[in-house]
């Protein structure tokens, strides 16, 4: 579904590389997790991987298809929703959801159906037909989050979804992410929040600056008794 | 009292460095800065005080009367802009409302900022016309003096009456609020009337000072006048008195008593709207959009088209931010003209009025298209979208030039139209599409300028309030395409091709656009997927 070949990123005339040869493969129908401390580079990677940021070395491909020489076709299939909550805010939550959907070509009865689903699980169809302007930050973040899926997107990407969410909301997009996956789609996502990860994944990898630490099948980590914690302190802080 | 001082000082700090600075030097050297600019000031209106007492105007108290009470309404158009902004819309209201300090002494200090601001403000204003007066003048040291006193007494009136005035027009501004089609006809129509009553004057002052040999009558005339009106105005004219002899300074004391009467009355009146306005300012006050809307099926370029519509005219600020100049178009090129026209002139003497015709339209069409220098911009945080769609970038461009285009040339339509009544239709025609080629042209020119420098900021979702060094950028270069159009014009209006001038701007304007537009594609092939945020 998703494969990162040897990608590198370094930002402007900078020596540092922000993202350093890395290579990832997910399959169709798991939900993974990207973790990693503040620097480490997993919005560099991601903003790579959604189409946002250019990238000199490397390739990432979905569904097959190469993000550097399809852009368009490979983009059709993604579903991202950023950390930084922007959104057009003078139009309705409607309006935005229905514009993003124009761009990625869905249908009315489509972005209907989508949006009811969502709206319901999100409980935000009293505010849909208001300005974006008068919403709490969950709920940019939930209509971030419809916007995303309103073309149904084979790859659901998310930076740091679950940041300002009330603990149903939270619960909800957990839910939401979860019946993605099972539908056959890939969701990746970035979280600072460990318990979310080790319960959420099927898999997840831990990055240090820039470069892959490692990748960690969660439901083996649970059969032997070990802890994504104490995992993650030893692998970034070198702590027992 | 020391609560109310420090509150004063945060919101202070908050708007000035001055008090900030630990710095000794740098604070004098601020204050020196600022000195220097009221020197200037009083340089530039003591040069054109001089000018034009050297016709024969006379200052003496009905003239200094007058003065005082065309300060003093300045300083009350400032006053009311200050309340509003720093009482009822200002964003600190929510921080100062929790510090532990009672209502009265949060009101004292706001009013202690305005009471600030106006001192501030009459320095830059009344202070260099009132020096400026005295010097041309050559009025004794009293006058001097009393100008100190006025300058600590001068804000209080007008804060006081734009303290009444701020509470019915908040109201207004409450109602208008939630009615974005009426506060924006409103606004235009006070420019509207304002620009008019502006072209008006100008329009009378001309015909005034045409006639050369009369002006020794004129100005003895306008000696009377104020002589007649200063006089009517009795307080304002015994403060000039005052100014003019120490006998007559009780006079400032019934001022200043006076003044206080009215601030302490406005300021009852007020406290308790303040309260009751400001916290509701807190609140959300968008006004939902509770009508139930459907689905839409469109095409991604016409969707981008009707979001840069939607965005744009939800808030009045951008609408006048961006289009002030394309709505205000065929208004004042309609005046323009009709002022122009009234000039009795040669065959090429029209051509040149044609030519200073070209040369207005063009500089409001260029104007109208200072929302394309932030054409990317001000997406903020939302310019990741155009990145992730798959959609080709040239339409994202293609959206926001056509958006520009639809302004600029309906604007130019419209005052095409008007202008063809009394100006040569072919001329005005001719004219009109150079101006249009120009603007396509030029609208290219600052979305390309954008894409080379935007200024993005990731965590920003505020979309419509970039204004920056590349708008000024495309002002400039507007400004000199106009007067490239106008001056060819009006340059070759003795040629003897009539048509040859105006077949001049055409091609040029073509090229240009051709050009510019090339460059844009080739901008965005190039650099828009490098641009990082």
């Amino acid at each position: 579904m998703l494969e990162i070949k040897n990608l590198s990123k370094r930002y402007g005339t900078s020596p540092i590389k922000a993202v350093d040869n890395l290579s990832l493969k997910l399959k169709p129908g798991e939900v993974f997790g990207f973790l990693g401390p503040n620097g480490a580079g997993k919005s560099t990677t991601i903003k790579s991987l959604v189409g946002i940021l250019p990238f000199e070395d490397g390739d990432i491909f979905i569904n097959d298809v190469s993000i550097k020489h399809n852009p368009l076709r490979a983009k059709m299939q993604v579903g991202y929703v950023p950390d930084n909550h922007a959104v057009f805010e003078r139009l309705t939550g409607r309006e935005y959801v229905n514009h993003m959907a124009n761009l990625y070509n869905v249908s009315v009865a489509d972005m209907e159906e989508r949006c009811n689903k969502y709206l319901k699980i999100f409980k935000l169809e009293n505010a849909f037909d208001q300005q974006i302007k008068s919403y709490s930050h969950g709920m940019k973040q939930k209509i971030s989050v419809i916007a995303a899926l309103v073309h149904n997107p084979k790859l659901w990407v998310l930076d740091e979804p679950l940041t300002g969410l009330d603990p149903q909301s939270a619960y909800q997009l957990k839910l939401a992410m979860k019946n993605h996956a099972n539908e056959g789609n890939t969701v990746f996502f970035s979280s600072h929040i460990l318990d979310v990860v080790e319960n959420l994944c099927d898999r997840c990898c831990i990055i240090k600056k820039g470069e892959i630490q490692g990748i960690y099948d969660l439901k083996k980590m649970k059969k032997n008794n070990e802890s994504l914690e104490q995992l993650f302190m030893k692998v970034i802080y070198d702590e027992d | 009292m020391q609560t109310v001082l420090k509150l004063f000082k945060l919101q202070i700090d908050n708007r000035y460095d001055i008090l900030k600075t630990s710095n000794l030097k740098k604070m004098i050297l601020q204050i020196v800065k600022y000195l220097i600019l009221i020197f200037a000031i009083t340089i530039v209106f003591g040069i054109v005080f001089f000018c034009i007492f050297l016709l024969g105007f006379k200052i003496n108290a009905e003239l200094i009367g007058i003065v005082l009470l065309i300060t003093q309404l300045i300083s009350l158009f400032f006053a009311i802009g200050n309340i509003l902004t720093n009482l009822y819309f200002s964003k600190e209201n929510e921080l100062l409302m929790v510090l532990p300090a009672t209502p009265n002494q949060l009101f004292v200090s706001k009013i202690l900022v305005i009471y600030l601001q106006e001192m501030i403000v009459n320095s830059m204003i009344a202070l260099p016309i009132f020096i400026a007066l005295g010097v041309v003048g050559g009025l004794a040291n009293v006058y001097y003096v009393s100008i100190l006193i006025l300058m600590i007494v001068f804000p209080i009136l007008p804060i006081a009456l734009a303290s009444l005035i701020s509470v019915p027009l908040m109201a207004i501004i409450k109602y208008l609020k939630s009615h974005t089609t009426l506060s924006i006809i409103s606004i235009l129509v006070l420019v509207a009337t304002a620009v008019s009553l502006y072209l008006m004057i100008i329009g009378n002052m001309t015909s005034t000072f045409a006639i050369v040999s009369k002006q020794i009558e004129t100005v003895r005339n306008i000696n009377l006048k104020i002589l007649e009106i200063g006089k009517d105005f009795i307080l304002f004219y015994q403060l000039a008195m005052a100014m003019f002899s120490y006998a007559k300074w009780y006079w400032i004391a019934i001022f200043v008593s006076i003044c206080f009467s009215i601030l302490v009355l406005a300021l009852v009146i007020i406290k308790p709207f303040y309260f009751k306005t400001a916290m509701s300012n807190l609140e959300n006050s968008i006004k939902p959009l509770v009508k139930e809307q459907s689905f839409k099926k469109r095409t991604g370029f016409h969707s981008l088209l009707v979001k840069e519509l939607l965005c744009l005219f939800r808030s009045p600020s951008a609408v006048f931010q961006y289009f002030l100049f394309t709505l205000l178009m065929p208004f004042i090129v309609f005046s323009y003209d009709k002022l122009m026209l009234s000039l009795a002139v040669s065959q090429a003497g029209e051509v040149m009025i044609a030519g200073s015709h070209v040369l207005i339209v063009a500089i409001f069409a260029m104007l109208s298209n200072i929302i394309s220098a932030t054409a990317i911009s001000r997406e903020g945080g939302n310019f990741y979208i155009s990145k992730i769609s798959p959609m080709n970038y040239f339409k994202f461009i293609a959206a926001k030039m056509v958006f520009n285009i639809c302004f600029t040339f309906s604007a130019l339509f419209v005052t095409m139209i008007v202008s063809m009544f009394y100006l040569t239709s072919w001329q005005v025609i001719m004219g009109t599409i150079a101006i249009m080629l120009a603007s396509v042209g030029h609208i290219a020119l600052s979305i390309d300028m954008d894409i080379k420098n935007p200024v993005l900021d990731w965590y920003s979702s505020e979309e419509m309030s970039k204004m920056g060094g590349t708008t000024a950028k495309s002002m400039i270069i507007g400004m000199i395409i106009a007067a490239l159009l106008g001056i060819i014009i009006i340059m070759m209006a003795f040629s003897e091709n009539v048509l040859l001038p105006w077949i001049i701007i055409i091609l040029l304007s073509l090229v240009f656009c051709i050009h510019r537009v090339y460059i844009l594609i080739l901008r965005i092939n190039m650099s828009y997927d490098k641009i990082e945020v």
